[in-house]
């Protein structure tokens, strides 16, 4: 038998296979005649980031100068006029405990998303079960002990805002799906600051292989680290789907 | 099959602008296609109802960063495997083709007159060979010939490279015909 008859057998079943499908006109109609979303949460987006400047201000110089906002989404990015890393940064980065992929789920409440591309090594996986709603971290190696690809997750209770601290870092919108904009951020460290899922405030440093590509997905953020090209980056991450 | 692009630009082009009578075509045309991809990913009947729902409703938000000209169809559809691959996560995994098979097993749809052509032994066998695929390439079947997408659509449903879309697929077909006996497998 060829493909083509075995294609056209595959064909004839999809009416027994599918449970028939509703009508959604209606559904669809009285939704978009609701309230919009969107205005909610650029209400949500801004008390979040007047929130997180409150919160800059505790902080001795230099985080104090604050200089401009950008936001996509949820995602708002700070630029501030003078840089420190975090100490963090010199040692390292606590990814948090390693594990079992099909582990995570129980520890931090969600199931990670994937990038499936071709190619890719099974990572190794880290949880941090102190942030608050827990932080997903992928390690995919390039080179023995030398981390070429890194995926965060974490799940917020709210926005997220990267902190764009050191001199000559530069950042710009890019388009990761039809209704996913996210920022690509080259040329150094920033910091990440998001509030976990019990409120708190939550900062870490992305420091470890390169450029950045950030963007959230509904409840989601997910952060790709890698000494890639943003073309390449972009291909992970539209490949990022449940595992 | 049907698919004039030409119409969908041009009542994307009409909602965009606000008419949403234009905008209730495009969701006529398109709500089977969309529960039925928001259903592969899910496997649940009411998260795929609320998944498509959702994808008309953010899409129609979006309409705006569609390239002018540029297709309705495969645009949509990504938002609606994202849609569904949410609500999929928010729900939990599922054993997905437990659904699929209790549903061949019911007898509570009823087949086409295509369907009836098929040999009824054959067809319990094929269902059974395409449940025992690996989740990835039964996926792929699934896009390519149940709902008759494109390379590039299930390539954009899935979230995979089109070239991926077509390696799978070459896999499975040989997969699917060792299983029914028609190849000797390896």
């Amino acid at each position: 038998m060829t493909d083509d008859r075995l294609a056209l057998e595959l064909r004839a079943l999809a009416d027994e296979v599918f449970p028939e499908a509703p009508s959604l006109v209606e559904g669809v109609l009285s939704g978009l005649a609701r309230p919009s979303e969107r205005r909610r949460r650029v209400l949500v987006a801004l008390t979040v980031a007047a929130i997180l400047v409150g919160g800059v201000l505790l902080i001795p110089a230099p985080r104090e100068a604050v200089a401009r906002f950008f936001g996509i989404g949820g995602v708002t990015i700070e630029q501030v006029a003078e840089y420190e890393l975090p100490p963090a940064t010199a040692t390292g980065v606590a990814f948090g405990e390693r594990t079992q992929l099909d582990a995570v789920e129980a520890v931090v409440g969600f199931a990670p998303e994937l990038p499936r591309l071709d190619g890719l090594t099974e990572p190794d996986v880290y949880v941090r079960s102190d942030v608050a709603g827990g932080l997903v971290t992928l390690l995919y190696d390039s080179a023995p002990g030398t981390p070429g690809l890194v995926v965060t997750e974490f799940e917020t209770a709210g926005e997220v805002a990267i902190k764009q601290l050191e001199p000559g870092v530069s950042f710009r919108e890019v388009v990761i799906e039809p209704e996913t904009r996210g920022f690509w951020i080259e040329g150094g460290a920033h910091t990440i600051a998001f509030f976990g899922a019990d409120g708190s405030l939550v900062e870490d440093s992305a420091r470890l292989v390169g450029n950045t590509l950030v963007w959230q997905r509904d409840d989601l953020t997910f952060r790709i680290e890698a000494a890639l090209s943003l073309d390449e980056v972009l291909d992970i991450a539209r490949s990022i789907g449940p595992g | 099959m049907d698919r004039p692009p030409d119409i969908d630009r041009e009542l994307a082009a009409r909602a965009r602008r606000g008419d949403l009578a234009a905008y209730a075509d495009l969701v006529r045309r398109y709500e089977q296609l969309a529960f039925r991809v928001a259903w592969l990913v899910c496997r649940s009947p009411a998260d795929a109802e609320d998944a498509a729902q959702e994808a008309f409703i953010k899409a129609y938000s979006a309409l705006g960063q569609l390239r002018s000209g540029a297709p309705f169809r495969p645009w949509f559809l990504q938002i609606v495997a994202n849609q569904a691959r949410n609500r999929r996560r928010a729900a939990g995994r599922r054993s997905h083709y437990e659904s699929l098979a209790a549903v061949a097993v019911s007898g509570d749809a009823v087949p086409s007159p295509e369907a009836a052509a098929v040999d009824e032994e054959r067809r319990t066998h094929l269902l059974a060979a395409v449940a025992a695929l690996p989740e990835h390439e039964r996926v792929i079947v699934e896009c390519r010939y149940l709902l008759e997408l494109t390379e590039a659509e299930t390539a954009h449903v899935v979230g995979v490279p089109a070239g991926t879309v077509k390696s799978r697929l070459s896999r499975a077909m040989t997969h699917l015909r060792v299983a029914l006996g028609e190849v000797e497998g390896d």
